[in-house]
């Protein structure tokens, strides 16, 4: 199924998608009712009823745990990327 | 399973680069970092001074994942340093006119009558120096002017059109042949050394370009056709600098894009082939100058007796698919990671515009040396246009190349920067859209290690 929303961007559902949620300002589409909760409080703040700004204080406080955890990885990335280049240098340097 | 999925495209990816990575080393090592514009060698071997620029696209991309709120982002994309425009005489559009119609007459006939020696002629300096070189330079720099400056919409303006309707199935698809065809004769023939070729081709665009107009309309023509004014668009909307009536604005570039005030916006359909057109012929020009492609696999070709313009078409034409192949790979994956309902189609259009400033970057590298080197020359060209004192080129300090290899880092980064504010805006939450990034930074990455092992090679 292919569709187009109010901001221009076209949509292709899936025939076998489980689950499809709209936003109802924007006709946006959705795979999960997680990402329309965000995109509705992201997006349309001022218009949204107090159940889903509430479902997003909920969503909004498990996402913030993943992305600590998320934030956390990238900063040890960080310091191996720099400790591995560190090391190579050296090598080259030396060697 | 989509652990699974990432490792499995993760590690072909891996077992592709090291392939290349096998394949390039040969030449590579043995040149050890020789940079273009000196003799010096630079302490570090080529691939580790490679892979560094790759892990500082990397690097980048981590700090940037920092950023996930969206006000932030927002505000950083609003940021900008107003100066006041200092009260100038503004330029007729008349005279303007005038001006530029009067240089292409010049041009073409300096390029017939004008001495025929390249470094001591008017024409090839005026156009590939200080036009193709310095002039791109400040449309993506300071700003699209091009639309005021187009001597063929000038003429155009004042012939009569049949004022035809555009086909709208061939979008920007004569553009994007018209850029290739351009880059062909560029590359494939003596254009850039023959003044007279260099005439004679700017005499058939000329006769193109107002056939074109006449046809479908000056407006029409050069907002959908025309190759020239289309690139120019594109670099304009990565500019560093907007106008308000009394005050200059300097901003991040891309942030036109990204508060859609600028008249590209983000692209149609037909127009991701453009943008992957103006990325690929940057690299292109600045690939069939190094050794390692002329010596490997030009003059072997040449020795089978194919002639050089084919050897480039086919070229051209690999080349440029492959680039869209793998862009429109990384979208497809980008859209299986996101879990997204938006369409392949729509992703691919979006993203585009971020590939920008890259090819913007590359460009400042690849031109700065060229354009500093031999704009005296046509200085000389000016004051005696038929009898140019000999040019002897001077050798640029080494401080020059050092710069050339920042530009192409600094493109990369604003386009992480730039898809990262298009990921933020296309999906919900904050973890969606820094996941969905992975697969065009991977891409970054190795095009910019690509790009960096270009400049750093020995060129002819």
């Amino acid at each position: 199924m292919e569709q187009k929303s109010t901001s221009g961007l076209e949509f292709s559902v899936p025939s076998h998608a489980s689950m499809v949620e709209q936003c109802p300002l924007c006709e946006f589409i959705f795979p999960t009712h997680e990402n329309l909760v965000f995109h509705m409080m992201e997006s349309h703040p001022t218009q949204c009823p107090i159940e889903t700004t509430k479902e997003y204080e909920k969503l909004s406080i498990t996402e913030s745990d993943k992305l600590f955890i998320y934030h956390l990885k990238i900063c040890s990335l960080l310091m191996l990327t720099f400790m591995g280049l560190a090391y190579v240098y050296a090598f080259v340097l030396v060697g | 399973m989509k652990g699974n999925f990432l490792f499995k495209h993760v590690s072909q990816l891996f077992f592709s680069i090291t392939l290349g990575v096998c394949f390039l080393s040969n030449s590579v090592v043995a040149h050890a970092g020789g940079l273009p514009l000196t003799n010096e060698p630079a302490i570090i071997p080529t691939w580790l001074f490679v892979l560094t620029g790759g892990v500082i696209i990397g690097i980048s991309f981590l700090f940037v994942s920092l950023v996930t709120q969206r006000q932030l982002i927002d505000k950083i994309n609003g940021y900008h340093l107003s100066l006041p425009l200092p009260r100038l005489p503004r330029l007729n559009t008349p005279i303007l006119t005038l001006v530029s119609v009067f240089l292409l007459l010049y041009t073409i006939l300096l390029g017939f009558i004008g001495p025929q020696n390249p470094t001591s002629n008017f024409a090839i300096l005026f156009v590939w120096v200080v036009w193709w070189a310095g002039y791109t330079m400040t449309v993506y720099l300071f700003g699209n002017t091009w639309e005021q400056l187009n001597p063929w919409k000038s003429l155009s303006t004042i012939l009569p059109t049949l004022n035809l309707s555009y086909p709208s199935k061939l979008g920007s698809w004569p553009a994007s042949v018209g850029l290739l065809f351009f880059i062909l004769i560029e590359v494939g023939s003596d254009i850039t050394y023959s003044p007279y070729l260099l005439s004679c081709v700017l005499l058939f665009y000329t006769v193109l370009t107002l056939l074109g107009s006449f046809i479908y309309g000056s407006d029409t023509w050069f907002k959908n056709a025309d190759p020239i004014s289309k690139f120019f668009r594109y670099y304009g909307a990565v500019s560093l600098l907007t106008y308000s009536n009394n005050s200059i604005n300097i901003h991040l570039p891309g942030t036109k894009i990204m508060n859609k005030t600028n008249d590209a916006g983000p692209p149609a359909g037909h127009q991701v082939l453009f943008i992957i057109t103006i990325l690929f012929i940057t690299t292109y020009d600045g690939l069939i100058s190094t050794q390692f492609w002329n010596s490997k696999i030009i003059f072997p070709l040449l020795s089978f007796g194919i002639p050089i313009l084919i050897i480039h078409f086919i070229f051209l034409l690999f080349g440029h698919g492959l680039f869209y192949a793998i862009y429109h790979y990384a979208i497809l994956i980008m859209h299986r990671l996101s879990s997204t309902y938006i369409s392949i189609q729509s992703l691919n259009m979006q993203f585009a515009v971020s590939l920008i400033p890259i090819a913007a970057g590359y460009h400042l590298a690849h031109f700065t040396g060229y354009l500093l080197t031999f704009f005296p020359a046509f200085f000389s060209t000016i004051l005696h246009p038929l009898q140019p004192p000999m040019f002897y080129p001077n050798h640029l300090p080494f401080w020059i190349s050092i710069f050339t290899l920042i530009f192409i880092l600094l493109g990369h980064i604003c386009s992480v920067w730039i898809s990262h504010c298009i990921s933020f805006k296309l999906f919900s939450g904050r973890l969606q859209p820094l996941r969905s990034q992975y697969p065009l930074i991977f891409v970054m990455i190795l095009y910019t290690m690509f790009s960096l092992w270009i400049v750093t090679s020995p060129s002819v």
